[in-house]
Order: structure tokens, then C-alpha cells, then sequence
């Protein structure tokens, strides 16, 4: 199609110049939509040496398989010549110098190695050319030789890169070439340019036509007529590109790309930017977050939680912000724990240490899950906390012990509260328990006061009733023992006041035997009255001696009784009956004087006897026993 | 002792002594240097092909003044060949140990090829034998050559081995010849198929010689072979490439090219040998 619509003219010679015979060789191949144009110099060491026909054959072959006009593509023609010369299994090995341009009717893209040049002219004026690769014209490079010299230079066919190269093979592959209509093409090998300067062909293209013979022509008569000594093979092929394929509606096809390619270049640069400015405020946010997070974990660590906690705030809000999960979980954790302690801290201040002491705690939970920040420092407060309630539990104590009136106790307790406070710096806590002792001294002196008055009162009550008891022993000798129960009921009445119930018991013990005493004495008194009346009823029976025995033991009971009265009155009786008595017994003893005369003869008598018997019994056991 | 015996003694030992004279002079193969400041080493191989006679000879020569090898390829009947290019190679030698031929070496080579081709033919009679002759001389880095004939020398350097000499061969004359205007291209190329001999020692009419135009300069490394007709025809330049770049000596070389030869299936091997001087 693209063939149909341009117009390439190709026309070409190659001869063998002075040589046998010609190793140059000139293809080309146009097919539909690319063309190829090749030309090549075989290098001979030796005779019998196609290798420029055999090169150029794998040349068009490849691209006949393969047209295309890319980079790859081309290379791969080059290479293919360059693996079919090295291929060969002739006798010797095969080089040459080749030239490929490969088009699409518009543009085209030539590749080359070795000293076969190519020039491309464009209205009269030389556009491109290349340079061979041998030694004279890198040392025409570097200027070691000049411009001129180049063409005749022992070392122009020195090449550094040629097809049948074993290694290092660098063809150099040109880029796409746009073409205008009129361009002209122009191949050649060695044999033209070692005998005609570029000037003089350049000359001819200046003025040339629209006849491609007539430029070969022109060609071939100037280097003949040169007649150079040494005419090597020469080839010569001209192409012209007389019209050049044009894409229709190339226009309005450009038009649209451009303009599509705009739009998406434009929204590509905006998203860019915007995606660019989005990650600055992100860094820049993440930026803020983390200086933020270090802030907090400074100022914690410097036990500042207020400001940790604005900081710890501050950074949440950008983490929420960030929509970053894993900070944000972490700071509000981090912000838990600092609200903890700092609400843990104003019950602390605030003095409730029991309060504060839960809140640390709790905090120390918090403390889990924010990394253990703050340890140290809750931990110091706890223990302080700890020492505070120790405190006060001492002061509890004693305040417990003092109300049981356990003074001593309660003092050591508040003497170890007032130690620890003093030791932990407590200075609340030290004041407590100074006041505390205070109010325990206080209370003690009063309470020994008290008890000392107590004791006091006691001591009068028990006094009193110590006397009272006394009273009572006393009344109860003297057998008043009315008046002993009344002493001792009134001396019970004050130990049992004081409380002592010992005493009390003892009193109670006595008024007991009071009344034992009392009935004994009633019945003393029963029986003393009993022998009484039998004392008298004996005296009315004139039964003088056992009235009197009655009598007696009446004023015996009476006088146990100490009931003088009624001693007295027996006595009188007794007085009364005694001289019954003795008027009897003077009767009775005249008549008994006369028989105790008798009796007392007799009674001699027989006490003479008995002891003239005794006598001689004890004559007799004096004998006997010796 | 009688003085005869003592005489006969005396005989016996300067007959050994210039025995051994003759053959300390005579190199005939070192493998490796000998002395101190050699220009190169060497190592050259024959084989015999398929033929009844071995018509090849060599020689390598050394003084204190630089290297000479020659290599002769002999033809004709009986012996002919053999007796041709033993001559051509002693009297190059000879010539050689004689004086310093690098003071003019193509002097040197014309004298010899000229002496070679005088003894031959007083030796032989007419067409009895002939002999194609190389010779090579390297002083200070510098390679001299001449040949009459069909025996090859190039150089190996760098992976390519390139043809120093063209060769007294017909095509090579018809190129000339066309080159001169004195042959159309037509019958040039047609000739360009013989490989017929033209020239050769040994024959009343001698005179060419191809000489070195201009020393060629070696840089160290390169092997400068010399090899008979059924050297190089026989084997593929390829391969003969190929066994000159892998490690070795040059007596190493020289037999494994000779045993491409000896491998060859082929009925009419030609005798095929090579002389290779590694240039150090």
C-alpha cells in the first residue's frame, strides 16, 4: 500500500574495476509496506571469497522473513550477515564491509560495518553520511591525519568492525530518519571514494536531476576518467526518494493525538502534583506526629504529664488526621495512661492517698500497653503511697488502741508513724501524728487523771468502805451484828460502786457469816432461853443444883452472847439459887459430916491396909527382881 | 704406543671432532630455546601423505645474527624431488652460516636461490628433479622472505592467519597478467582455477623470485608458518587458524596440522609439511 503510494527509484552499478574479479555486491528488496537496500565489500586475503554475496543474501532473506523497521529488527539483519559469513564452511573465512537501509517509504533506518558508505542528500545539500570504521578515520578523528589523506591511507581498510567478526561484533544502527520527497539515497563501496573526493560527488548530486541513470552515468565517467592505477571493485547505487508516503489524514490524526497526548499529560502533571503536595503534608504530618510522639515520651520521662498530655493530644489529632491505626492506638493508650497519672497524681496531691494509690494502679495497667512509660515514676509514687497509708494505718492503730485506752500502745504506734512520716518526708502525715500524739497525750494525762481520780474515789470509796468494814469486823466482835450487816451491807454497796468485786465478794462472805452469826445467836439466844426456862421450871422444883447447872449454862450462852442484861439477871438468879444451894448443902453436909466420920475411920482402915499389902508386895518384887 | 696408533688416534678424534663441529652446526630441530637471546621458537612437522616418496625438506638455521628457515617442496621422478629439495635446503643453509645475511638479505637470497638452482641441475639431470622453495629470515623483530614457487608463508597474528606470499601459481600469473592489460578479464578468470607451477628451482630458465617489498615488522606473539602445497590445500584455512590460536609449541602445532593431513580420507594425499616459528 505504501509502495503503491510513493515513488523509490533504485538504480544501481558494480563492476570489478582493475581486479579479476568483483567481491562487491548490491540487493535490494521492496515489498508493500518496507524496503531494504543492501550493499557489500567482501575483504579478500584470499581469492575464491563470496562472502559479500552470501552476507548480502542473508540480509534480504531475513528482512524478506521479518520487514519491520525497529532497532532490534535491523540489528538482527546485521547479525544474521554476520553469522552466515562465520557459517561458512569454505576453506577460508569470509569478511566483508556492509551497509543496510531499511525504509517504510516515510522514514529510514540503516545500519553498517566496516568502510561502505552511505550519504543521504536533500535538495543539493549532503543531510547525513557515515564514517567508516577503520583506522584512518579514527585517527582522522583525532586529528592525527587530515580529511584528505583519509581516502589514500594505508590504514583505511584497517577496519575495527567488519561481518565475520568473531567477537565484539558492534554494528552501529542509526535512528528513524524522516524522508522528504526529493531525498536522494546514495550507496558505495571503497573503489569510488578511494579514487573520487566527496566533494566531487557531492558536486553531482548538487545538480542532479530526476534520472538516476544519469547520475550513474556521471559517476562512472568521472572515476574512470580518473583513471587511477589501482581500480579496485567499485559499486554505486542510488536511490530516489521522488515521493515519499503520506499517511492520510496525518493532519487531523496528529491533531487528535496531540491533543489527547496533552489532555493526559496535563492530568498526569496535576494528579502528580497534587499526589507530590499530598505526601509533603503527609510527611510533613508524619513529621509533626513523631516529633509530637518524642515530645510525649520526653516529657514523660521527665515526669511532666501535664505537658506530656498535651503533646500525647496534639499528636493524636494528627494521627487521626494520618488515619494511621497503629499510632493512634498507640497514642491514646499513652494518653490513658497519662490521664491516669495525672488524675492519679491530683488525688495524690489532693492527700487522698487511698485514692491515688487505685489511680496508680490503674495507671500501672495503662502502663501495659504504652511501652511501660513511666514506670519509675509511678512506681516511686506507689511506694511513697504505700509508706503514707502505712502512716496513717499507724495513726488508725493508735487512734484505735487510744480509744481502748491502750496509751502505750497507741503511743509506740504513733511513734512509728511519726518514724516513717519522718523518714519518707511525709510532712502531713508527720503532723498527723504529732497532733495525734498530742491528743493521745492529752487524752492519757486525762485518763490517768481520771483514773487517778477514779482511783481516788476508789481509793476514798474503798477507804470508806474499807472502814465501813472495819466498822462492821468491829460490831461484829462485839456481837452487834444488826449494825455489822448494816456496815457491811453499806461497804458492799461502795465496793460494788468501785467495781472491786473481790473486796465486794469478800464483804458479801462476811455478811453472810453475820447472818450465820446471827442465827447462831438467835439460837444461842433459843437455847439460852430454853435452858432458861428449864433453870427455872428446875427452881420451881426446887432442884436447886440443876436450876443452877441450867442457870449456868444459860449465863454461859448469855455471856457468849454478851446480853449483860440478861447475865446480870441470871446471875441474880444464879446469886438467889446459890444460897438455896448452900442452905441445902449445909444441911445435907451435917448429916454427911457424920457419916463421913464413919465412913473415914473405915477408909483408914482399909487404907492401912492396902498399904501394909503394898508393902509387902513390894518387899516381895524387890526380891524378886534384883 | 707406535706412533701409526697414535697417529690413527689423533685421526679418529678430529673425525669425531668435526662430527660433532657438523652437528652442533647443524640445527636440526630445537624444540626450546638453547640460547639466552633466541628470536624465537620453533618446531616444523612432515608427513607423507599418500605418496611413496617424501619429496619435503626443512631447515632451520640460527646464528647470533637472527634466524633462517627454509622449506622445499620437491618434485620429479624417482628421487628427483627429494634429492632437489635436499639440496635447496642445505645450500640455503650453508649460505646462511656463512656470513651475516641480514647485512643484505636480498643478496643473500638471490645468491642462494641461484647457487640452489645451479647445484641442482649439475646434480640432475634435466627434468629429473625440481623443487619449490620458501625461505624466511627474522632479525630483530624483522621478517625478510622469498620464494620460488608453490610454498606458502604467512603469519598468524591475533587470530588471523594472512598470506604473506602470493605464489608462483597460474591464477596468480593470470591476475598479473590481466593486471598488466597483457589478458583479457575472460581468460584471467578462467585461468583462475589452474594451480599449476610456473616457476620452480631447478629448471635451466629460473629466474623469478618473490621478495618481501618492505620487512615485515613483528610485535611479539605472531607465528610465521611456512607450508607445503599439500599443507594448505589439504586443510582449511579455518582450521589451520583455529589450532594456531590454542596453547602449545610450535613442535606441538606443527605435528597437529600434519595430523589434519593424516586424518584426511583422501587416496592422493600430497606429502604435506610445516615449519611454524613462534616469534618471542
Amino acid at each position: 500500500m505504501r509502495k503503491q503510494n510513493s515513488t523509490f527509484k533504485t538504480a544501481f552499478l558494480s563492476e570489478a574495476g582493475s581486479e579479476l574479479r568483483n567481491n562487491d555486491y548490491f540487493a535490494f528488496a521492496e515489498l508493500d509496506d518496507f524496503a531494504c537496500y543492501v550493499i557489500a565489500d567482501g575483504i579478500t586475503d584470499l581469492p575464491d571469497a563470496e562472502g559479500a554475496k552470501l552476507a548480502i543474501e542473508s540480509v534480504i532473506l531475513k528482512f524478506q522473513e521479518h520487514p519491520s523497521m525497529k532497532k532490534p529488527t535491523v540489528f538482527s539483519y546485521i547479525n544474521a550477515a554476520n553469522k552466515a559469513l562465520l557459517g561458512s564452511t569454505g576453506k577460508n573465512r569470509l569478511k566483508a564491509s556492509i551497509t543496510i537501509v531499511v525504509s517504510d517509504y516515510a522514514r529510514i533506518r540503516y545500519a553498517y560495518a566496516g568502510n561502505t558508505r552511505l550519504r543521504i542528500y536533500r535538495e543539493g545539500n549532503v543531510k547525513e553520511s557515515t564514517k567508516d570504521m577503520s583506522l584512518s578515520q579514527d585517527m582522522a578523528e583525532k586529528e592525527k591525519i587530515p580529511e584528505d589523506v583519509l581516502t589514500r591511507h594505508e590504514e583505511r581498510n584497517n577496519l575495527h568492525t567488519y561481518i565475520g567478526q568473531e567477537k565484539d561484533f558492534h554494528p552501529f544502527i542509526s535512528k528513524k530518519i524522516k524522508l522528504m520527497s526529493g531525498d536522494i539515497l546514495a550507496l558505495y563501496t571503497k573503489g569510488i571514494w578511494e579514487n573520487l573526493d566527496e566533494g566531487e560527488v557531492d558536486d553531482i548530486f548538487s545538480e542532479v536531476g530526476n534520472d538516476t541513470e544519469t547520475v550513474l552515468n556521471s559517476m562512472e565517467d568521472m572515476l574512470l576518467s580518473k583513471q587511477p592505477e589501482n581500480l579496485g571493485n567499485y559499486t554505486f547505487a542510488v536511490i530516489f526518494a521522488d515521493k515519499v508516503f503520506l499517511a492520510p489524514n496525518k493532519r487531523q490524526n496528529i491533531k487528535k493525538i496531540v491533543t489527547v497526548v496533552a489532555v493526559v499529560l496535563i492530568i498526569c502533571v496535576v494528579i502528580c502534583v497534587a499526589v507530590w503536595y499530598l505526601r509533603k503534608t503527609r510527611a510533613e504530618r508524619i513529621e509533626d506526629m513523631n516529633l509530637k510522639y518524642t515530645n510525649t515520651i520526653e516529657y514523660v520521662g521527665d515526669n511532666n504529664y501535664i505537658r506530656a498530655r498535651e503533646e500525647c493530644e496534639a499528636a493524636l489529632e494528627v494521627a487521626e488526621k494520618l488515619k494511621d491505626k497503629e499510632m493512634k492506638t498507640r497514642l491514646s493508650d499513652y494518653l490513658k495512661l497519662i490521664e491516669a497519672v495525672i488524675t492519679a497524681d491530683d488525688a495524690y496531691g489532693g492527700g487522698d492517698y487511698e485514692e491515688a494509690q487505685t489511680a496508680y494502679l490503674n495507671a500501672k495497667e495503662r502502663m501495659r500497653y504504652a511501652d511501660n512509660l513511666g514506670d519509675t515514676y509511678i512506681e516511686a509514687r506507689l511506694s511513697k503511697i504505700e509508706d503514707y497509708l502505712l502512716v496513717f494505718d499507724y495513726i488508725q492503730l493508735g487512734d484505735s488502741l487510744a480509744e481502748n485506752e491502750r496509751y502505750a500502745l497507741a503511743e509506740e504506734k504513733y511513734l512509728a508513724a511519726k518514724k516513717l512520716a519522718t523518714s519518707v518526708r511525709f510532712e502531713d502525715g508527720r503532723q498527723d501524728t504529732l497532733d495525734a500524739l498530742d491528743k493521745l497525750y492529752a487524752k492519757w494525762s486525762k485518763a490517768e487523771e481520771a483514773d487517778s481520780a477514779e482511783a481516788n474515789a476508789q481509793a476514798a470509796t474503798e477507804v470508806s468502805a474499807t472502814q465501813l468494814v472495819a466498822q462492821g469486823n468491829t460490831s461484829f466482835e462485839e456481837k452487834d451484828y444488826n449494825t455489822a450487816i448494816v456496815y457491811y451491807t453499806r461497804a458492799l454497796e461502795k465496793y460494788q460502786e468501785i467495781g472491786n468485786e473481790s473486796l465486794a465478794e469478800t464483804v458479801m462472805v462476811k455478811i453472810e457469816a453475820v447472818n450465820l452469826k446471827k442465827e447462831e445467836r438467835q439460837v444461842n439466844i433459843l437455847i439460852a432461853q430454853e435452858y432458861e426456862a428449864e433453870g427455872s421450871i428446875l427452881n420451881d422444883q426446887k432442884e436447886y443444883l440443876n436450876a443452877k447447872k441450867q442457870y449456868m449454862l444459860a449465863k454461859n450462852m448469855y455471856v457468849g452472847l454478851e446480853m449483860t442484861v440478861k447475865v446480870t439477871e441470871i446471875e441474880g438468879i444464879l446469886e438467889l439459887l446459890d444460897t438455896q444451894i448452900a442452905m441445902e448443902k449445909a444441911a445435907a453436909e451435917e448429916a454427911l459430916a457424920q457419916v463421913q466420920a464413919s465412913e473415914a475411920e473405915e477408909s483408914v482402915r482399909a487404907s492401912e491396909q492396902a498399904v501394909m499389902q503394898e508393902t509387902a508386895e513390894e518387899t516381895i518384887s524387890e526380891e524378886v527382881t534384883p | 704406543m707406535t706412533i701409526p696408533i697414535i697417529i690413527l688416534i689423533i685421526l679418529s678424534f678430529l673425525a669425531l671432532l668435526l662430527i660433532f663441529v657438523r652437528m652442533g652446526v647443524d640445527v636440526k630441530l630445537p624444540d626450546y630455546a638453547r640460547s639466552a637471546a633466541k628470536e624465537c621458537e620453533c618446531g616444523g612437522s612432515m608427513t607423507i601423505g599418500s605418496r611413496e616418496v617424501q619429496e619435503d625438506n626443512f631447515g632451520v638455521s640460527e646464528t647470533r645474527h637472527g634466524v633462517m628457515a627454509v622449506l622445499a617442496d620437491g618434485m620429479g621422478k624417482h628421487y628427483g624431488g627429494k634429492i632437489a629439495s635436499r639440496i635447496a635446503v642445505e645450500s640455503f643453509q650453508e649460505l646462511f652460516q656463512g656470513y651475516d645475511a641480514f647485512h643484505n638479505p636480498q643478496y643473500y637470497f638471490r645468491k642462494a636461490f641461484q647457487t640452489a638452482n645451479k647445484k641442482i641441475l649439475s646434480q640432475l639431470d634435466e627434468g629429473r628433479g625440481a623443487a619449490s622453495v620458501a625461505a624466511v629470515m627474522i632479525h630483530e623483530r624483522k621478517m625478510y622472505y622469498a620464494l620460488a614457487g608453490d610454498v606458502k608463508i604467512a603469519v598468524y597474528r591475533k587470530g588471523d592467519l594472512v598470506p604473506v606470499s602470493s605464489g608462483h601459481t597460474i591464477d596468480k600469473l593470470a591476475q598479473e597478467k590481466f593486471k598488466e592489460g597483457k589478458l583479457t578479464r575472460q581468460d584471467a578468470v578462467a585461468l583462475l582455477e589452474h594451480h599449476r607451477l610456473y616457476n620452480y628451482v631447478g629448471q635451466d630458465g629460473f629466474r623469478d623470485i618473490e621478495f618481501f617489498d618492505k620487512p615485515i615488522t613483528l610485535y611479539g606473539g605472531e607465528i610465521v608458518a611456512l607450508m607445503s602445497d599439500g599443507l594448505y590445500d589439504g586443510v582449511s584455512w579455518r582450521s589451520m587458524e583455529e589450532c594456531l590460536a590454542q596453547e602449545g609449541s610450535c613442535k606441538e602445532k606443527a605435528l597437529e596440522l600434519v595430523e589434519f593431513i593424516n586424518r584426511k580420507q583422501d587416496d592422493n594425499k600430497d606429502n604435506a609439511s610445516v615449519i611454524l616459528l613462534r616469534v618471542l
